[in-house]
């Protein structure tokens, strides 16, 4: 049963974060596999200041309101900030250029997390306070899952809106046709960087999820292999279709949790899931380069 | 000041390996103009092929080790390029990007399932020997590198500019409707550069293990490295390859001298992503595009 929970939980949150990075690469175009990193901003930002709230106020826990939503808008800025910094870097950059340089913010970023003391470096940042509303927590069990399916549904319903505002519609044009757009007086690296912003954002948000509830989290968590996965889901859901993001999130979550019950030795375990992922990868993008309901192609 | 001389040195072997597998980067991508993010994995493999010679075949003399690192990069390579990339050929770069990916996923953990995560050398016992060169100590596993390393990139500038395969090659990159036109056997001339660029990034990773370790996770940076080089130096240019490579090789072995270990990546990427924004198109310009 918790089990079932568990993965429950992860789809869900995977879906935001495939929904997120869709908003970058699905609407804007701009092809990430650094989206780890804003993870990794979401949930330190998250993490830090949960620590500080509860020494300083002397707390046992994290009351929702106001010092939870705090520490959740708090991370959300943060990486939504890094999310424009990079963006107005890169966004001149062409589409292969700039996800390489998502890949290089990401290393970087990984690298900095390791070696700073105010991160706590590899041990990173432990005891991350649980947030409780009236006696009851919302940071694991039952009540994260309740949180995440909120959550879910809340970007949900943003991206279906982002998708048919003036936004979504001028970013569709800028991913299809650039000059075309600017002949349309869009202005594409502004509303680029605006779409990764809005991206990293969403991504920080999860960060600020995940952070309570696996209690700590270190630099370990937020690597290359993260990133990619999310990548994955987006690009075998489809590329800016938010149905495929949750779908593609969903197998990449279930699938490999599937492989305990085929006796897989643990020690290739993780490898395996890697395998898995990568022969997704390479199947979809020969057979059905659309992405399994997608409505987009990579050009 | 002797500190200083030595860092350098070891910036030359590490620049050396960076501009090799830079230049078969820059192959691969001037004739089918995509990043194959596998790359890096090549590099590893060529390395595994040499641990496995060495280890379970008791081949321990350094030159066999490299060509058997060339030639199982130069394998690998081909065999990706064959099964997975042809078929895609006439779709999009960033399709073929996408799907390099994913193979550089399923390479790097097939290592990892065969050999394990632990750290592996490939250091000959003869090579751990410090040979004094006035008043510097140098490894004899960093000379082998410095010459392997200079007599492989005067090669591949031979093959580049003075043989028909080059021509072709060049010809390929420069325009691949022209090079139809009168008669070029395209996806052969495809396969060849991803030969050559295998076996360079192979036998780049037995070079990386001399001096170095082998993990499964080797390559990965060494391939982003590599591809930035090749970006820098002007995609294409083997030479501003090569002199990137160097540059960027001695910076970094320099921070690791002073600054320790922990920021050496950092510091590269840092130096790479400024270099990449400022001047997209390179340092150098393109001389043709191979």
């Amino acid at each position: 049963m918790q089990l079932i929970e568990q993965t429950v939980y992860m789809c869900l949150l995977y879906a935001v974060l495939a929904m997120a990075l869709n908003m970058a690469m699905g609407y804007a175009g701009m092809l990430s596999i650094g989206h780890a990193a804003f993870l990794a901003i979401g949930a330190y930002s998250e993490a830090l200041m949960a620590r500080a709230i509860v020494d300083h106020y002397n707390l046992s826990h994290l009351p929702v309101i106001p010092y939870y939503l705090f520490c959740l808008t708090f991370a959300v800025t943060v990486s939504g900030l890094a999310g424009g910094i990079l963006a107005i870097f890169g966004s001149r950059l062409k589409d292969d250029y700039f996800l390489m340089t998502t890949f290089a913010f990401g290393a970087v970023l990984q690298d900095v997390f390791r070696n700073v003391n105010w991160t706590g470096g590899n041990l990173g940042v432990r005891g991350i306070p649980q947030v409780f509303v009236a006696n009851y927590t919302i940071s694991t069990g039952r009540g994260a899952l309740c949180t995440a399916i909120f959550i879910f549904a809340l970007v949900y319903w943003f991206c279906s809106n982002v998708e048919r505002s003036r936004f979504g519609l001028a970013l569709y044009t800028v991913s299809e046709h650039e000059s075309l757009s600017i002949t349309l007086g869009e202005m594409p690296l502004s509303l680029k960087a605006r779409s990764l912003a809005t991206s990293a954002a969403l991504t920080g948000l999860v960060g600020g999820l995940l952070a309570p509830y696996y209690h700590y989290i270190d630099p370990s968590f937020f690597g290359l292999q993260e990133s990619i996965l999310i990548f994955s889901m987006v690009m075998i859901g489809g590329l800016g279709s938010r149905n495929g993001a949750v779908l593609g999130a969903s197998l990449l979550i279930i699938i490999p949790n599937l492989l305990p019950f085929l006796r897989v030795p643990l020690s290739v375990d993780a490898s395996l899931r890697q395998i898995l992922y990568g022969i997704a990868l390479v199947v979809i993008m020969r057979f059905r380069p659309f992405g399994l309901v997608g409505n987009k192609r990579l050009r | 000041m002797r500190f200083t001389l030595e860092l350098i040195i070891l910036g030359f072997c590490l620049g050396g390996l960076y501009a090799l597998v830079a230049a078969g980067y820059s192959l691969v991508y001037g004739v089918l103009r995509f990043i194959n993010f596998a790359h890096g994995e090549v590099f590893t493999i060529g390395a595994y092929f040499a641990y496995v010679a060495w280890h379970y075949l008791g081949i321990s003399f350094p030159l066999a080790l490299i060509l058997i690192g060339a030639a199982g990069g130069a394998a690998v390579a081909a065999l990706v390029e064959r099964v997975v990339y042809r078929p895609l050929s006439h779709t999009s770069n960033l399709l073929l990007l996408v799907t390099s990916i994913g193979v550089s996923i399923i390479l790097r953990n097939l290592v990892s399932i065969l050999f394990g995560d632990q750290f592996r050398s490939l250091r000959p016992p003869s090579a751990i020997r410090l040979i004094p060169l006035g008043s510097l100590q140098i490894p004899v596993s960093e000379l082998y590198a410095l010459v392997g390393v200079a007599i492989m990139g005067a090669a591949l500038w031979l093959l580049i500019w003075k043989t028909d395969l080059g021509l072709k090659i060049r010809a390929v990159a420069n325009s691949r409707d022209s090079s139809k036109a009168i008669g070029i056997n395209i996806p052969r001339v495809v396969s060849s550069a991803f030969v050559i660029g295998g076996a360079y990034a192979g036998s780049s990773g037995v070079f990386a293990g001399m001096i170095s370790e082998l993990t499964p996770q080797m390559g990965v940076l060494v391939g982003i490295k590599a591809f930035t080089i090749a970006v820098i130096g002007g995609i294409g240019n083997v030479t501003g390859s090569i002199i990137t490579g160097f540059v960027v090789g001695i910076l970094e072995a320099l921070a690791i001298g002073y600054f320790g270990a922990a920021y050496r990546d950092t510091l590269v990427f840092t130096v790479l992503v400024v270099a990449l924004l400022i001047r997209p198109k390179g340092i150098l310009p393109p001389r043709s595009h191979v």
